[in-house]
């Protein structure tokens, strides 16, 4: 049975032990056999108890299916990226927020002209509540460059912000985080905070995704 | 109005059936490493077309000289 690529990490890193380790110079490729990595998610729990077991792992995006052979030949070139980017989130890990802010009431209108109209503003109001998010999650991050951002919108006035915190710090950073929103953050409706997860939203390398598109 | 907040390990949002955590936790599984890529087309949950993308793994300055 083919082995299934969670990610890599150091040569010698702590790894628990039921997980596969290759050896490859500085990096070590981490793996599980298919059957325990059929679905994404699975592959995500997996990552997930690599990195609580003390890992510091560049994660595979667990939507993709990379079969250790592959990953055995990739060239010494592409193995260097890789290391160069597990350097730079090693000891790091990733908290993942999810905000949205009051819902806008859309009044009932008949007429098209009116129509139009309320839709330009509603258009207006949204862009308002992103902005409005933007700054919400800039107080809330202690409007810093400590911490790596990066933010998301989804329509509906959500939004996902990934911050890359130091280990030691998860703790005290989600802390601050809740205090601030109960203070500052009077425009949120509702504050999601998950992780420390592997850093996934920091180890994107090749935007290519296994997608499915409903036609 | 009242906050609504919450905290959830890595565990508890895998292991949730709130919508919320589950669309979170859906939007992570694209993130990190892909080196290889493909988009399966589909109509109704029918798998129509699989359309695979072998991705190029170097950096922005190695692909610009490799244009020119």
């Amino acid at each position: 049975m083919k082995n299934v690529v969670l990610g890599w990490c150091r040569t010698g890193a702590p790894c628990p032990g039921d997980i596969q380790q290759t050896v490859r110079g500085p990096l070590t490729i981490v793996s599980l056999t298919s059957r325990r990595a059929l679905t994404p998610r699975a592959r995500m729990h997996q990552q997930v108890c690599c990195f609580e077991a003390g890992m510091n792992l560049l994660p595979v995006a667990p939507r993709t299916m990379f079969h250790l052979n592959e990953a055995m030949s990739l060239e010494t070139s592409k193995n260097l990226i890789l290391l160069e980017k597990l350097e730079k989130i090693s000891g790091f890990g990733q908290l993942t927020l999810r905000l949205t802010s009051p819902q806008i009431e859309v009044p009932k209108v008949l007429q098209s002209e009116q129509w139009l109209r309320e839709r330009q503003r509603i258009r207006v109001r949204e862009e308002d509540r992103k902005k409005s998010l933007e700054n919400t999650i800039r107080q809330l991050t202690f409007g810093s460059t400590q911490h790596s951002r990066v933010i998301h919108h989804a329509a509906g006035g959500i939004a996902v912000c990934h911050l890359l915190v130091p280990t030691d710090d998860q703790a005290k950073v989600k802390d601050r985080i809740c205090s601030q929103a109960t203070t500052a953050a009077q425009s949120l409706q509702s504050l999601y905070i998950t992780g420390p997860w592997p850093a996934y939203a920091f180890a994107d390398y090749c935007q290519a995704e296994t997608e499915r598109a409903h036609a | 109005m009242a906050l609504e907040m919450q905290m959830a390990s890595p565990s508890e949002a895998l292991g949730t059936g709130d919508g919320r955590l589950v669309d979170l936790v859906d939007g992570l599984l694209n993130h990190g490493v892909v080196l290889r890529g493909g988009l399966w087309l589909t109509v109704a949950d029918v798998d129509l077309v699989f359309l695979g993308v072998d991705v190029v793994l170097t950096t922005p300055q190695k692909m610009l000289e490799l244009r020119t």
